[in-house]
């Protein structure tokens, strides 16, 4: 870390202020606009947001900009709808800074005019839909609804379904490359053009018309946003004493005056004009993809490399910088949601490696000094993948896990074989789906060709428990499903799945229904003129890029929570129930209703039927089935744009609260206690038989067609202590990813967590320690060894 | 072609080892060992007959295991722990089925050359992905030559790689055997002096040392030599160079050595086998003693390794 860097870090407040002048804009040019078509309202409030909003330019940077109106601030966010006194009460006392005086603007701002928000939408549609509102408040696609009252939708909670997608919060990214390599004033004159060709004879023109009005004022919003900052570093450099000082501002101003509305001539200018749209058109979505950093950014690397113009020192600072300044910008969610997540969770996804479009290996030196970059900088966010393929340098991957060793949990690995194939099984063209990055934790999407607008948590474990209570969800009593009838009935284990999957089926559809719902309401009531222009076809067809249809059609998403644990239930019940005879299904069920109080033998042999994770066939096949099953089912439902519903699998941290609704299951899981974590990692505690077993078990999930597949995998830095060792960890990885593995990322054990696995070794039984040359499970050892460890876990702990 | 029937007595099977040869490997643990070196950092594989093994942190202190066994061999008092007197203890395995909280298992098993390679093999993809194999370690992989022969001839059969970790402490006749399918030797030297060796180890090194110089020059296995460093034991300079100067003279430039820091994982297994007479008080070796070894060991022209 630079002594620059350091300085940045260190003026970086602990703790997020909360900000209102976003708000404060929406509020007033609703007002102002009051009458005026909602498309125009939207392009006003952007291009008054970009005008008005405050900025300042920090005492150490580089380039210019900020997600936020004060230093290390949070926006409220109009999407997120109302703050009501107990929400502003949340955030006083989490300790956020928030000026009292805003706090009571921000309160009476809501009183006034409560934004129209998804949450109103859903509702609308829903009122008087018993199947959709009973499936809403049961909470299968996470969270539960609450309310109908209008305004009702901090981030997250009630009609967004899942982690918060919802309007302006896609798993996208725009096309920066095509962006940077143009210049703004070529959309807008692009805009222009396409204006002039309307006639007013074809249906829809009006709405073209005004759709394209609407861009390019918002265009222009942009461009007048990077003036305001050359404006102000201008006149920070004449009041500047110290010269080096005065040099970077006068630099910033030139930048700022050129980009972006020209393409940039500099690497430096290339990474201003990245870093305006990213934090413009690319945030405050916290799940918008950095896009593939390294092919972004390389052509204008190369030229100042090849005139001599910058260093490599000098690039790793840049991208430090980009580290430090991601640091400040979020999102902030309702109080609920950020219990959940524990914090301003965003998933600012950078992707580095790969291929090019002809297949050939694209890592550059820009993907290694965004790694060392990382190293030197380690901060939370912005995350990194890495795409592997074939042609991959082992260096990188090399790079790669010289971070994980560290303990920075980053960067996280992916297969382009299986990433690839997911895109031109559903039809892209290969080149295309060359070019995917990671958007979100792990969702492929292609740059400005593809995105998804919702990915519903789809809790299956609540499924499977309101089958089994004759249709009715446990918590709440809503029926759901026609009865499942005496449990008795079912004299196989196959006439029992039977009925299970045709369950499953009409569950599936009611979740579709859902999904479409949402997309359907965002469509029509959040408009987006400013990131559409970055998404393929929107200015030629004057369109809004929710409403087209993209290149590559991937707008809706199903994301499955705790297939493992399904997998491992059925298990449970094939052969507890139908083989081994030990216990009836009617008995079983008693059992979970108990919570398996009085029935902890029955709980006891429930455990110890073999589970997922541990290469053992039996069990990992019905886990694979059930991930077919999904697919096959999804591939039926046809989405609002007319594909496919995708299917993605990554918990992120839903497993937490989908398992809050579940009550126990088959598996030997007790109530309200979570659920298996990703998609592919096997329940915590249950593999014991080492990484490749679960890997092996891993690779029986069909993976292909998913858009994501998550799996965590836990060491200890004594299995990362050598190169020889990380050489030899890279080739797992890639002998995963070749076998249909989709992605990895390791958990190499802090000391912290040793600490709490030494408290409670039941729930920590899978962590790997190795010494010297022997590999043991942390809890074999005894209390002595243990200490030993520990206190030899030095691990760079993340800041 | 191998005899995949035949039987031999192992307590595990260890998927993802990085330490012990090439690439990923799955190592064969065989159970039984001729040496008896005083700081036996595998205590469970000295014996070739299953044991029970104990951990006391894991106990509740319940007493089921002391109602279940059929030859009183489990001592219980309310409110305290059990102890298992090891003469009477026939590891029948009972008292295992009973814990309650996986306090007690059974370690060793007999398995045949069959079962054995087809859990080696689970791994297949994985050793082809980063050209690894099978290790056969111990206990002492040369005490059941018939099995360890045919597990090394049918991974062969198999296509993959195989190495082998032993003292070398075997006939000739038994080295011919079994060396005919090893492709890596990997042989510990615990120490250069015959009669150290003996009183740290219970035998003599001659033969020893003349099966290496024989594997060496005569079948000519590639070869590392290790040396696990024991502070006060074997652990010296003297000794550790003075196996250096025999790598160099006599067995050849490429031949690796690796040393082994001391660790005490023995220690909390011969805990658990209850096992009184581990009166051993080592202080591991610290890194920067470890590296000044490996370095003067590099002056002889030998390469050397730190670890497994």
């Amino acid at each position: 870390m630079t002594e620059r860097i350091r300085k940045m870090r260190e003026a970086q407040q602990k703790k997020y202020t909360i900000c209102i002048e976003r708000m404060k804009i929406y509020q007033a040019t609703g007002k102002e606009t009051e009458g005026e078509s909602e498309i125009m309202r939207r392009a006003k409030f952007q291009y008054n947001l970009l005008t008005q909003i405050p900025i300042f330019i920090d005492e150490y940077e580089l380039f210019a900009g900020h997600g936020a109106s004060k230093p290390r601030g949070l926006e409220i966010d109009p999407n997120n709808g109302i703050w009501d006194e107990e929400e502003i009460k949340a955030l006083l006392d989490k300790g956020y800074g928030f000026d009292l005086n805003d706090a009571q603007t921000l309160y009476q701002m809501n009183a006034q005019a409560r934004p129209f928000g998804l949450n109103d939408g859903v509702a609308e549609a829903v009122r008087d839909n018993e199947e959709l509102t009973s499936f809403m408040k049961i909470g299968i696609t996470l969270p539960p609804w609450r309310s109908f009252e209008k305004g009702m939708q901090l981030g997250g909670g009630y009609a967004m379904a899942g982690l918060g997608l919802g309007p302006g919060q896609c798993l996208v990214c725009y096309d920066y490359e095509g962006a940077l390599r143009r210049g703004l004033n070529s959309y807008i004159a692009q805009c222009r053009e396409r204006l002039a060709k309307i006639t007013f004879t074809q249906k829809g023109d009006y709405d073209k018309c005004l759709f394209l009005k609407a861009m390019i004022l918002s265009l222009e919003g942009l461009i007048a946003h990077a003036e305001r900052y050359a404006q102000l570093a201008r006149e920070m450099a004449e009041k500047e004493k110290d010269e080096k000082r005065r040099q970077e501002l006068l630099t910033i101003a030139d930048m700022c005056g050129h980009v972006p509305a020209e393409s940039p001539r500099t690497f430096l200018e290339a990474v201003q004009m990245y870093w305006f749209l990213f934090i413009t058109i690319g945030c405050p979505n916290i799940t918008a993809g950095m896009g593939r950093v390294d092919q972004i950014l390389y052509p204008y690397y190369k030229a100042d490399k090849e005139a001599g113009r910058i260093t490599d020192e000098e690039v790793v600072e840049i991208f430090e910088m980009i580290r430090v300044k991601n640091m400040d910008m979020g999102s902030l969610a309702g109080k609920s949601r950020r219990e959940a997540e524990d914090g301003e969770a965003k998933w600012h996804n950078c992707t580095i490696g790969g291929v090019h479009a002809d297949g050939s290996d694209a890592t550059n030196e820009l993907s290694y000094l965004i790694l060392e970059a990382l190293l030197r900088c380690p901060t939370t966010h912005h995350t990194i993948t890495i795409r592997v393929a074939d042609s991959t340098p082992q260096d990188l991957l090399l790079k790669g896990l010289e971070c994980q060793r560290r303990g920075l949990s980053m960067p996280a690995f992916i297969s382009d074989d299986t990433y690839i194939r997911f895109f031109t099984e559903y039809g892209a063209s290969i080149e295309d789906a060359r070019d995917y990055c990671m958007t979100g934790c792990l969702d492929g999407n292609l740059p400005g060709k593809s995105r998804s607008m919702t990915a519903s948590m789809f809790v299956v474990p609540l499924f499977l428990t309101t089958f089994l209570n004759d249709g009715k969800d446990v918590r709440t009593g809503i029926r759901l499903l026609e009865p499942t009838g005496d449990l008795e009935q079912f004299q196989s284990y196959e006439a029992f799945e039977t009925a299970f999957q045709k369950a499953f089926s009409r569950i599936l559809s009611i979740a579709w229904k859902r999904c479409n719902l949402q997309v359907a309401t965002m469509q029509k009531y959040f408009p987006e003129p400013l990131r559409s222009a970055f998404m393929a076809g929107c200015i030629e067809q004057a369109e809004d890029y929710q409403t087209l249809r993209m290149p590559f059609e991937n707008g809706e998403a199903l994301c499955p929570i705790g297939m493992v644990n399904l997998g491992n239930s059925l298990y449970a019940i094939k052969k507890l129930v139908f083989e081994d005879h030990r216990v009836t299904l009617t008995e079983l069920k008693q059992a979970m209703d108990a919570n398996w109080d009085g029935y902890e033998d029955l709980r006891k042999a429930c455990l110890e039927v073999p589970k997922y994770g541990n290469n053992i066939p039996e069990v990992d096949e019905i886990v694979g089935k059930y991930y077919q099953f999904l697919i096959d089912e999804n591939d039926k439902a046809v989405s609002l744009l007319g594909a496919p519903i995708k299917t993605t699998a990554v918990s992120i941290t839903t497993h937490q609260p989908g398992g809050m609704l579940t009550f126990a299951t088959p598996d030997g899981r007790m109530a309200h206690s979570i659920l298996a974590d990703g998609a592919a990692s096997p329940m915590m505690g249950q593999d014991t038989h080492g990484p490749l077993a679960m890997l092996q078990s891993a690779m029986k999930i069909p993976q292909d067609k998913y858009q994501g597949v998550l799996l965590n995998m836990k060491f200890h830095p004594s299995a990362l202590k050598t190169e020889e060792d990380m050489n030899k960890m890279a080739l797992m990885i890639r002998t995963y990813f070749k076998n249909g593995g989709k992605h990895v990322q390791f958990n190499v054990t802090s000391k912290e967590r040793l600490v709490k696995a030494q408290e409670k070794p039941e729930e920590n039984q899978d962590i790997m320690v190795r010494v010297a040359g022997y590999s043991a499970y942390f809890v074999d050892l005894n209390h002595g060894m243990q200490d030993e460890i520990i206190a030899r876990t030095t691990n760079d702990s993340i800041r | 072609m191998a005899d995949y029937s035949c039987q031999g007595h192992i307590f595990n099977i260890q998927s993802y080892c990085i330490h012990d040869g090439p690439g990923i490997r799955s190592t064969v643990f065989v159970k039984g060992c001729p040496l008896n070196c005083l700081w036996c950092q595998n205590p469970e594989s000295k014996e070739a007959k299953p044991q029970l093994m104990y951990y006391v942190d894991k106990c509740t202190g319940c007493g089921a295991c002391s109602a279940v066994c059929h030859v009183g061999a489990v001592c219980w008092e309310q409110g305290g722990k059990p102890r298992t007197d090891r003469q009477k203890c026939t590891a029948c395995g009972t008292c295992v089925t009973v814990c309650p909280s996986k306090a007690r298992e059974i370690t060793g098993y007999t398995t045949t050359v069959e079962d054995a390679i087809r859990k080696v093999m689970e791994d297949k993809l994985f050793m082809d992905g980063s050209g690894g194999g099978m290790t056969v370690s111990g206990g002492e992989p040369l005490m059941q030559p018939e099995f360890t022969a045919n597990l090394l001839e049918a991974a062969h059969e198999e296509g993959i790689h195989t190495a082998i970790e032993t003292s070398n402490f075997a006939s000739r006749q038994v080295i011919d055997r079994v060396y005919a399918h090893v492709d890596l030797a990997i042989c510990d030297i615990k120490h250069m002096d015959s009669e150290v060796h003996r009183r740290l180890t219970g035998v003599p090194n001659e033969q020893i040392l003349d099966n290496i110089r024989y594997i060496r020059k005569v079948l000519q296995k590639p070869m590392n030599i290790r040396t696990p460093v024991v502070p006060g034991y074997n652990g010296d300079q003297e000794n550790i160079l003075a196996t250096a100067r025999f790598i160099a003279d006599e067995l050849g430039a490429d031949v690796m050595y690796s040393l082994l820091p001391y660790h005490r994982l023995g220690e909390s297994k011969s805990e658990s086998l209850e096992l009184t007479d581990y009166e051993l008080h080592v202080t591991p070796p610290e890194d920067a003693y470890m590296r000044e070894l490996a370095a003067q060991v590099e002056e002889l022209g030998v390469k050397a390794h730190i670890g497994g």
